[in-house]
């Protein structure tokens, strides 16, 4: 176990703010391979059924991508970023988008966080020509990450393990912050549309998010991709 | 350094001429000179030296006048006159038992050497000067001769004074012996002597001979100035009046140069020659045993073919000078020389500070690296070995392992006026200790600091120097250039960053790169570099010094 230390949590942390280094925040969580938490498979999002003058509308998405979610940085408060070390465990508290001087974002990863999935809707029973639906969020105040940073073996900065136990996203769920678009062959699109944008729906999608990122194989998955990094940073060059 | 041997000359002459070296005082070494029969060899003797008929003007008068004391003497009635005999007209003059002393009470003007032709060795005419010791006490005798003369000179009686026939009335050979003693002043004598090198390979050492001893006047050409006394005449057929001739026949030019070549050809006896060269032989071999300690039974280093050497005499040197460096029982150990070094104290040398060139690591920069009050042990662990020990006339290149002997005994000596007690040579690797900091540089940089150590198994120095100087007081070896190799795989670092071991092993990566490696070798070549003139004056005062020591 890497010991407690103020050393290496100056020496973590400045890795994880600073936006040239292999272990900054956004570096970690992105992967276009899908290696990394940034973009977030989302195969099915119930949202459920619905009765709008006395029609039903049964409306659910599937293969939901989440782009975007590496577009955060850590947030600071008074100058001091908010990152708690307990033991091995870091806690850091960020927010979207990042604009801190020196990231670049990938032409991959939005300005803001955007979803695009498939729509399938049925009203009444009768199932619809799928659809789309694309939702954006302007901005995130908290996205609140934990992991731990252990060495397999002792004293070997190369061996070290970055274990991500979670990441948990909250964002204002205002019509003005979240924005939802559906495409659907029907004339009861806009309906679909207006049903969607509240923030009940707001809040079941960000629930997703969250559920999703706490399933453990898209831990391992991130966790993996995070350990690879903090290996490149602190002791890639000893290999 | 204009040769070697005229280096070594100028550095015996002042020992060779000072009454106070008890060791090399160029009489005392004469006054100790034995023959191979162990009896001493000084003064010299010369049986006889047989100067023969004097045909000059002196002759003639001594001639005609020993014939007319002849004839007054017997006071002929009838022949009143006497002549030389016409057959035998000119006075015979030998010397014998000749005793030479004072030869001990002399001085060393100067010396010229010259490569011999082939580069075999040199030779050097030497000039020595006789009664130059006035008021040593005990007194050196001045060069004198001592021993006895026989003047004979045939006669006959004549009819006329002044005749050239005898009358065949009487006839003689009149003869007078006796002792003399003459003062020899303003004499010199030049030396002609040749050293090169005898045996081969290990087993080579130096041989000295004495070719020839050419005695002299103050000037070329010139002879010394000889004052006869107390010549007596111990027996005669005339009477003592011959002693007046004795006196004129020994100070004619005939006597004056008899008793020249008495002195010459007593020096120049093929075994009193022999004697000089092995007392200089002898000399010279227990004069470098003392200065480089004896050669061990390993014997020389036999690579003469590498070596660019002016002649086998500098060859030889320089072989002396490579053992006697290796040489753990010779003050000229390396290791120990290094060691006892105290301005600048190099074992352990200190340096302020070792800077290092930012690198990256994860994408972030690691500046401000270096090293601070540095301290390098164990350097004083070095060997040229002889493979790489080169002599390359006039300058000596040597490339120096560090670390490559075995840890030696402990030995206690003061420097500085503190006692030191430390292994000679210390045990290897070189370590370099020091305080480490770096930042690593981002939003928040961090800056971390710790004692580190690196440990450097495989460093090689290379070095070339420059000897000059006429002779060893004015010795200076002038190091060109110093430069530091450090094998960029023999180098490991132990950092112990302060409350937190698990940055060490960032720490060290930082310090084992080949980049880090090579600013520590640049770092210490620029340390060399700066030290260079202070090195190069230390160590040629350690050996002027330890010359001076081994010499007095």
């Amino acid at each position: 176990m890497m010991p407690n230390s103020d050393q290496l949590v100056a020496l973590l942390e400045n890795f994880l703010l600073t936006p040239e280094s292999d272990f900054y925040l956004s570096t970690i969580l992105f992967d276009p391979a899908g290696g990394s938490i940034d973009p977030l498979k989302i195969p099915e999002l119930d949202l459920g059924t619905v009765t709008v003058d006395n029609i039903d509308f049964s409306i659910n998405v599937k293969n939901l991508s989440v782009d975007g979610l590496s577009n955060i940085q850590v947030v600071f408060n008074d100058g001091n970023p908010d990152i708690i070390v307990d033991g091995n465990n870091v806690t850091f508290v960020a927010k979207l988008p990042n604009t801190q001087d020196g990231y670049n974002r990938p032409t991959e990863v939005p300005a803001t966080l955007q979803m695009f999935g498939e729509l399938f809707v049925a009203i009444n029973g009768t199932v619809m020509t799928p659809g789309t639906i694309s939702i954006n969020v302007n901005s995130i105040d908290d996205i609140t990450g934990l992991f731990t940073a252990t060495e397999e073996s002792s004293g070997d900065l190369g061996s070290a393990l970055i274990t991500f136990a979670s990441v948990v996203v909250a964002a204002e769920e205002t019509s003005s912050n979240i924005q939802i678009e559906v495409c659907l062959d029907t004339q009861l699109s806009a309906t679909v549309n207006k049903i969607l944008n509240q923030p009940k729906y707001y809040e079941k999608i960000l629930a997703k998010i969250n559920n999703t990122a706490a399933e453990p194989a898209v831990l391992k998955k991130l966790s993996q991709f995070a350990t690879q990094a903090a290996q490149n940073a602190l002791g890639g060059i000893t290999s | 350094m204009t040769n070697v041997q005229s280096f070594l000359l100028d550095t015996m002459q002042s020992r060779l001429n000072d009454p106070a070296n008890s060791k090399y005082w160029l009489p005392v070494l004469l006054k100790n000179l034995k023959k191979s029969n162990g009896l001493p060899a000084l003064p010299l003797t010369k049986k006889e030296e047989n100067i023969g008929a004097m045909t000059g003007p002196d002759g003639a008068f001594i001639a005609d006048t020993i014939a007319l004391d002849w004839a007054v003497f017997n006071n002929f009635p009838d022949s009143p006159y006497a002549i030389p005999s016409p057959d035998d007209p000119w006075p015979i003059l030998d010397l014998s038992d000749l005793i030479v002393a004072g030869l001990d009470n002399v001085f060393m003007v100067n010396s010229v050497s010259s490569p011999i032709a082939g580069q075999t060795g040199y030779s050097s005419t030497i000039t020595l000067q006789f009664n130059y010791y006035a008021d040593t006490n005990p007194a050196l005798e001045n060069l004198k001769i001592n021993g006895r003369y026989d003047l004979t000179q045939a006669v006959c009686s004549s009819d006329t004074s002044g005749g050239s026939e005898c009358n065949g009335n009487y006839s003689a050979t009149v003869w007078g012996k006796g002792e003399f003693g003459a003062d020899i002043n303003d004499c010199y004598l030049d030396a002609d002597v040749s050293v090169i090198v005898s045996g081969q390979g290990a087993s080579r050492a130096l041989a000295v001979t004495v070719n020839n001893l050419n005695l002299r006047g103050q000037n070329t050409g010139s002879n010394p100035t000889i004052s006869f006394f107390n010549v007596t005449v111990e027996d005669t057929n005339i009477g003592d009046d011959i002693a007046e001739m004795a006196k004129r026949a020994l100070n004619a030019p005939e006597g004056n140069s008899g008793v020249i070549l008495a002195i010459s050809s007593a020096l120049n006896a093929p075994g009193t020659l022999q004697n000089f060269s092995e007392l200089l032989t002898n000399w010279i071999a227990s004069a470098f045993d003392k200065l480089f300690a004896p050669i061990p039974a390993s014997g020389l280093p036999n690579d003469g073919s590498n070596q660019n050497a002016a002649t086998l005499v500098d060859l030889y040197l320089f072989d002396r000078i490579r053992v006697a460096v290796s040489n753990p029982d010779s003050n000229w150990f390396i290791p120990w020389q290094v060691a006892s070094s105290a301005d600048p104290v190099l074992e352990p040398y200190s340096t302020a500070e070792i800077t290092f060139p930012d690198q990256e690591i994860g994408g972030l920069p690691f500046t401000g690296i270096k090293l601070t009050d540095v301290s390098i042990a164990n350097a004083s662990n070095v060997v040229p070995p002889y493979a790489t020990f080169l002599l390359n006339s006039p300058d000596v290149a040597a490339v120096i392992d560090l670390g490559a002997l075995p840890v030696g005994p402990s030995r206690t000596f003061e420097r500085n006026g503190e006692e030191i007690i430390m292994n000679i040579p210390p045990a290897p690797p070189v370590v370099l200790t020091g305080t480490f900091t770096f930042t690593q540089g981002g939003i928040a940089p961090v800056q971390l600091s710790g004692t580190a150590e690196i440990s450097a198994t495989k460093v090689s120095l290379a070095l070339v120097i420059t000897p000059s100087g006429a002779d060893a007081a004015s010795l200076q070896f002038t190091a060109q250039s110093l430069t530091v190799d450090l094998s960029p795989a023999a180098v490991s670092a132990v950092v112990e960053l302060k409350d937190d071991s698990s940055l060490d092993q960032l720490a060290e990566t930082l310090l084992e790169s080949q980049d880090a490696q090579s600013q520590i070798s640049n770092a210490l070549n620029n340390e060399l570099a700066g030290q260079l003139s202070q090195l190069s004056s230390y160590f040629s005062e350690i050996v002027r010094t330890a010359i001076d020591r081994q010499l007095s």
